[in-house]
């Protein structure tokens, strides 16, 4: 039996099986971070430490003391976000934000007023390069980029964009692309990432980081022990320990970790990609929501169907082939404004690395068996 | 090394940089032992690193070259 699981951008299945071996691992042997230095604590710390060096080396980035764990790329946007300081009131996001940075922006605007411009963008929600350096951006605080859509599957240009923001922060939400296509954050001048384990990185849900070039802007969300510095009432102003008060998800981690050392190369090639989106693409009654240049396609896009609303195709998919996608707006309604396809949303395919071109192949005649009911 | 060659303990701030120290010394073939770290210093993390003080020389370089501050104190035995 094939993996009909098309869902990968919400969560990632199958795991490698590594993850549930250092789950299990752990929940054996036990243990917690730091704070003791009997031997199993020691373990444990070392396990935690290592998957920090593994996030930091997957991310392109020396800095691993500025990796903070956190319990999603939610909780570590909300980080950077609510922990920044805005003398201009003023931010910068992208046309394809997920609610986990429209909302905190939100909060910002109502809470300090903090008003907000979307970057000048081509239909598909690529970011206009030219159009942005245009803008004035010493007017910003900060610029909020989603690496990838998790509507339509566009990569952003990120070091080219850092390139025109200069001294303007750029908070990357890797939480799409971290796993599935490189990261240099060192290279490309990124100021902070925020990244989950339970997406591409294939680790289990509850696990994420944030990384911060100048950790020393940013407050903490969190207040609480760390093991270190016990003897002072303030947060220690050093780091990881200032963003990681209260015991971590060492199970996640153990599991993280075990995703991470996994290393799974793709079990299908980028030309089999192209051909099924070349192929959906013939289908009379299907529309899709990709990005208009191949080479800026993550293994996400969306599909619109003239015969069915997005919850209907998605049910008929599950009910008659077993392929499970995802519909409606993906937490980002602004991204299908940008799209064009709110309120209703879509269908979103999502790609495992786990899929091989059988499993792509078996999708593909699904929707074309569905295209010739059309009405 | 002999049985007789004083004992140093290495203090740092966080776990993560007890971490990389140990990383470090493990590469340079140096014995250690972690160890919690002596009461008088409880405003440090959980754990510290013991080794022999006649190795810090070696180790000092590389903690320098991969910035890691620590404390050293001599234990007495
Ligand atoms: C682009 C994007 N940002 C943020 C998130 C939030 O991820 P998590 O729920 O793991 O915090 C998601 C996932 O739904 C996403 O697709």
């Amino acid at each position: 039996m094939g993996n009909f699981y098309f869902d990968n951008s919400a969560t990632s299945y199958p795991k490698p099986p590594e993850v549930a071996e250092y789950i299990n691992e752990y929940l054996k042997g036990g243990g917690t971070y730091g704070r003791s230095a009997y031997d199993r604590v020691v373990a444990v710390s070392r396990v935690v430490e290592n998957t920090r060096l593994l996030l930091a080396n997957l991310i392109g980035t020396k800095h691993s003391d500025h990796i903070f764990f956190t319990s999603n790329s939610t909780h570590a946007l909300n980080l950077a976000i609510k922990g920044l300081s805005y003398p201009k009131k003023r931010i910068l996001i992208s046309p394809l934000e997920h609610n986990a940075v429209t909302r905190p922006v939100l909060y910002l605007q109502q809470t300090f007023g903090v008003e907000y411009d979307i970057l000048p963008h081509q239909s598909d929600g690529f970011i206009d390069l030219d159009a942005t350096g245009k803008l004035d951006l010493k007017l910003y605080d900060l610029c909020i980029v989603n690496h990838v859509s998790n509507v339509n599957g566009v990569i952003q240009p990120l070091a080219e964009l850092k390139a025109l923001l200069r001294s303007v922060p750029l908070l990357v939400d890797a939480s799409q692309s971290a796993g599935y296509i490189p990261i240099e954050a060192d290279s490309w001048n990124i100021d902070m990432l925020a990244l989950t384990g339970h997406k591409g990185l294939m680790g289990p849900t509850g696990t994420g980081c944030l990384f911060a070039r100048n950790p020393e802007l940013i407050s903490p969300l969190i207040h609480g022990g760390t093991g270190s510095r016990s003897d002072s009432f303030l947060m220690p102003d050093f780091f990881p320990d200032r963003f990681e008060a209260g015991t971590p998800n060492v199970l996640g981690i153990y599991g993280l970790f075990g995703a991470l050392s996994a290393k799974v190369l793709p079990h299908f090639d980028t030309h089999t990609f192209k051909d099924l989106l070349e192929q959906i693409e013939q289908l009379k009654s299907f529309k899709l929501k990709r990005s208009a240049s191949f080479n800026r396609q993550a293994f996400l896009f969306s599909v619109i169907s003239d015969n069915y609303t997005p919850s209907e195709l998605s049910n008929q998919l599950f009910k008659r082939f077993g392929i499970e996608t995802r519909s409606g707006l993906h937490c980002a309604p602004l991204a299908h404004k940008s799209l064009g396809t709110f309120p209703k949303g879509t269908v979103r395919i999502s790609l495992s690395k786990y899929h091989n071109p059988n499993d792509l192949n078996y999708l593909y005649t699904a929707l074309k068996e569905l295209d010739y009911e059309r009405k | 090394m002999s049985e007789s060659s004083d004992k140093c303990l290495l203090l740092f701030q966080s776990i993560h940089k007890v971490m990389q120290a140990e990383r470090i010394i493990v590469s340079l073939g140096i014995v250690y032992q972690i160890v919690p770290v002596p009461k008088e210093f409880s405003s440090e993390c959980g754990m510290c690193i013991e080794i022999d003080c006649s190795d810090i020389e070696v180790i000092v370089p590389e903690f320098q070259f991969n910035n890691i501050f620590y404390n050293k104190v001599k234990v007495d035995v």
